[in-house]
This record gives structure tokens, sequence and C-alpha cells, in this order.
């Protein structure tokens, strides 16, 4: 018997093109987020609702998320050079201000401009980073083969799963050779009630018990990918390699996260790009 | 945690190495419930799934089991399976039973008693449609790696490019002229086609989407 749990809303991602409006009611609700409580909407701990976090101490927990990683990341050799970051879905720009101490220059985009104000405001004392609002399925602006990381973290999970595996394939084409790709994502449920809760009700249905749980219109919901699906998409491009999958708890009790590192292997000077 | 469904003559044995060589340890094999005989269903119930904490050392889990065993990980599984043009892996499953027989599988003894030909082989219920019982419902789209025996070299690319898994290339369990396959007449290909018909469907599918992911 086939399980959804194996293959959550993702399962036709390969055939259905992006939504347009999929994406401007992404912004809208990332927009009022952005707006309203931007600390809390990145980092959504129960006794920080309300603006209620410290932005010093906010800012201070993207340090040891980002030297974890990369420490991870240097055992298998990547990135090979350390000249640009991007930080995909940056939100207030927490771990993009802890990517620009290592490396030369750190871009964070957002798809909704009130964070990237924020984002703006918080690090402004931090001279090689840079925000950018990317209201669009594509990195605009972002040349091919040009990024040495590509990072993304609580970002993927909330995006339409269609939309979602656009981006990374756009991650797949901003990646230089020798750099690596490092992103969260959804792959769906686990066997827990909270993760049969997920499986079988509807966002509809789950949108309006957190519209209840956290007293506001806009809320941000979860989207799992398919991973055979993105699998067969890193497939079809032969420079990449799928460096590590390794399960990841950030997306909550009762989802089924992962972490996958993918390496641009292709020597430099190869076409890797594919434009959006 | 990889799982791992080894489908009869499908390189599934040369699979089985690399993966003893890759994961060591922690190689969970589960060879117990042997679908293909009668009495598939009393031996999973004796042998059931093991539960999460009796997994938490293991990497990966291979062997002869029907796909949906390992529902209940849920979306922590990636499966993982070889398929093969259906009628050359009848083929290889005769040959291999005559060569390698099986004594307690009646399948087997019969073949040998009974000196059928291939096509009488075929032609027995449980070895029709052999891959698509493996596969247990699911299809190509929900497998994380799919190799295909005729596309050997490059499946072998793949599986490293995305599990790390470095195929050394052995000649064990094979005696079909490695991929190159039996030789047969159209019409007894025909026929032993048309007894597997949804084997065959499986494997156009599974060959569209290995298509799909040439660059």
């Amino acid at each position: 018997m086939v399980s959804n749990s194996l293959k959550p809303d993702a399962s036709d991602v390969a055939t259905r093109p992006p939504n347009p409006t999929e994406l401007e009611r992404l912004r809208r609700v990332w927009e009022t987020l952005g707006r309203d409580d931007p600390l809390w909407a990145v980092l959504s701990q129960a006794d920080k609702r309300g603006r209620r976090w410290d932005a010093r101490e906010f800012l201070a927990t993207g340090r040891p998320e980002i030297e974890a990683r990369l420490a991870a990341l240097g055992a298998s050799g990547y990135p090979r050079r350390r000249t640009l970051a991007l930080d995909f879905g940056c939100g207030a720009g927490r771990l993009t201000r802890s990517l620009a101490a290592y490396f030369e220059r750190a871009i964070g985009i957002d798809v909704s401009s009130s964070m990237v104000d924020t984002a703006r405001r918080l690090n402004a004392d931090v001279g090689n980073v840079e925000f950018r609002c990317n209201a669009s399925p594509c990195l605009e602006g972002i040349a091919d083969a040009s990024v040495d990381l590509v990072f993304s973290h609580i970002t993927l999970q909330h995006i339409p799963a269609a939309l979602a595996a656009g981006y990374i394939d756009e991650f797949y084409r901003v990646l230089a050779p020798g750099g690596v790709a490092a992103f969260q994502f959804v792959a769906g449920v686990d066997r827990s009630w909270r993760g049969k809760v997920f499986e079988h009700v509807p966002n509809v249905g789950l949108n309006l018990m957190r519209r209840i749980a956290w007293r506001r219109s806009a809320v941000f919901e979860m989207h799992a990918l398919s991973e055979p699906e993105l699998a067969r998409r890193l497939l079809a491009r032969p420079h990449l390699r799928l460096v590590d999958a390794s399960d990841d708890a950030a997306a909550g009790k009762g989802w089924v996260g992962r972490r996958w590192v993918v390496a641009n292997d292709a020597a430099r000077g190869d076409g890797s790009g594919r434009a959006c | 945690m990889l799982i791992s469904v080894h489908v009869p003559k499908t390189a599934g044995t040369a699979f089985r190495a690399q993966l003893q060589r890759h994961f060591g340890d922690r190689l969970y094999l589960d060879y117990a419930d042997r679908p293909l005989a009668p009495g598939h269903l009393w031996r999973r119930l004796a042998h059931p799934t093991p539960t999460a904490a009796h997994l938490a050392g293991f990497a990966c889990v291979h062997g002869h089991f029907v796909a949906d065993k390992y529902d209940r990980l849920g979306a922590r599984a990636r499966l993982v399976t070889w398929l093969r043009d259906p009628v050359q892996r009848v083929a290889s499953h005769y040959h291999y039973w005559k060569r390698v027989p099986d004594p307690r599988n009646p399948d087997c003894r019969r073949l040998l008693r009974e000196d059928l030909d291939i096509e009488a082989f075929a032609a027995l219920p449980r070895m029709r449609d052999v891959a698509t019982r493996f596969l247990g419902g699911y299809r190509p789209a929900d497998f994380f790696f799919l190799g295909l025996v005729e596309e050997m070299a490059e499946s072998q690319r793949r599986l490293y490019r995305l599990t790390g898994i470095e195929w050394v290339d052995e000649a064990g369990n094979r005696n079909d002229e490695a991929t190159g396959g039996y030789e047969l007449s159209a019409a007894a290909r025909a026929r032993i086609a048309a007894l597997n018909a949804n084997d065959a469907r499986l494997y156009d599918e599974a060959r569209a989407l290995f298509e799909r992911c040439r660059s």
C-alpha cells in the first residue's frame, strides 16, 4: 500500500508549474508577519510571541548554527572558496549576518520587503552583507555559477512544493564549481498523532487552528517536498552530487525534516547554469 | 534510512555486496519473508518489521521483502531498488534456479522435476509479475534511487551521486553474459512479456523516469 507520508503534497512537483498566486499569497503572509512580529515569525518560540524577542539575543542564535554547519561542510571539503554566500529566506538576517563573518560577501534574500527592512536595520553594523527582496520564482540578479555557499534553513518548508522545487533548481543554477548548497526541507510526517493530523488535515483546516492558537490572521503553512523527485532533479545535472542527506528536527514535532548538502563537482568554467 | 528492495535477479546480490562494503555493521539484512514462495504472509507475520528502536544503529535495510514492509518508518525511509527488463529477469531466474536450485521453493522443485522449458516456467502463477509484487503498490516515481540492470554503468554513477556508495565490480552470482541478456526467439519473448504485462508497464515507467534524468 502506498503511504502518503512518503510522498506528501509534492508528488506532482515535476509536472505542475509554480502557481503565481501561491507566490503572491506567500509574499502577503510574510509581508504581514514581517511587519507585525518579524523575529517571532523566524524563531517561533511561544514565550517570544508579541515582539518579545530581544534583537541581540535573537541575532546571537545564528552564530553557533552557522559555525556548526560550516564545520560539518568543511569536513567534506566544501565549499572550496569563500567568496560569496547566499542565505535564501533570510528573514531578519540572523544567519546572513553570521555567514558574512566567514565569507567575503553574504547576500540575504527574502520574499518579504518588511522582513528585508528589518534585516537591513538589525545588520547595519555589518559591512559585507546585503539584503534583497525577491518576490519572484527565480533568484533574480544572482548570476549562474557565482555562489560558493547557498544556505537555506526553515524556509523551504513554508513554500508550496512546486515553487520550492523551482527554488532548489535555482540553487543549483547559481552554485559555483566547488560550491555547495545546504538546505533544509520537510520530507513528510512522522507516525506521531501530530504527524497524523498534519497528514490528514489539509492546510485550510490547519490554518484555522493556527489562527486560533497564534491569535493572528496571517499564519505560515508547512509544505513537504518529495525526496525521490528532488533526487531526479539533482540527477538531471551531471555535475551535482548529494554529499549528505541527514535528518533535521528544526521543522518541529510531527514533521520529518531533512538537510541536503549538494556539491557542485564541475571544473571551473563548466556551463552548469540553466536560466530560470 | 535506505530501504533496499531486492527484486530477484536484478543485480540485488551484487548490490548487497556493495551495501555490505559501504555500510558494514550498519546494514540490516531482511531475507526471511521469501515473498515468492507460498506462505509469504505467514512468514511476514512471523518476522514483523523491526521497530524504529531496533533499527536505530542501522543505515540501510536490504533484502527480499515487499516494499511496503517498512511503511511504518514514514518519510524517514528512502526506497531503493533495481529493475530489469521483465523477460530477461524471468530468463535469468529460470537459468539461475537450474544452476543453483532452491529446494525450499515448490516452483523451483517443479522446474527441476518436470524439466520445464522457459515458457512453461514463466507461466507459473507465482513467477509472473514478480517485480510488481515486490514493489507492493509503489511505483518507480516513489523510489529515491532506481537502478536499471540494462543501464548498469549509468545506474552505478547515479547511485554514487545520490548515496556515496561506490560500486566495486565483482562477478559473483552472474551468469548471463553480465547484463547482455539471454537469447530468446521473438515469439518466446512476446509470450513471456504478455505473461508479465504489469512488470512491463512498471519497467517502461522506470525507463521513462531514467531517461528524464539524462542531461
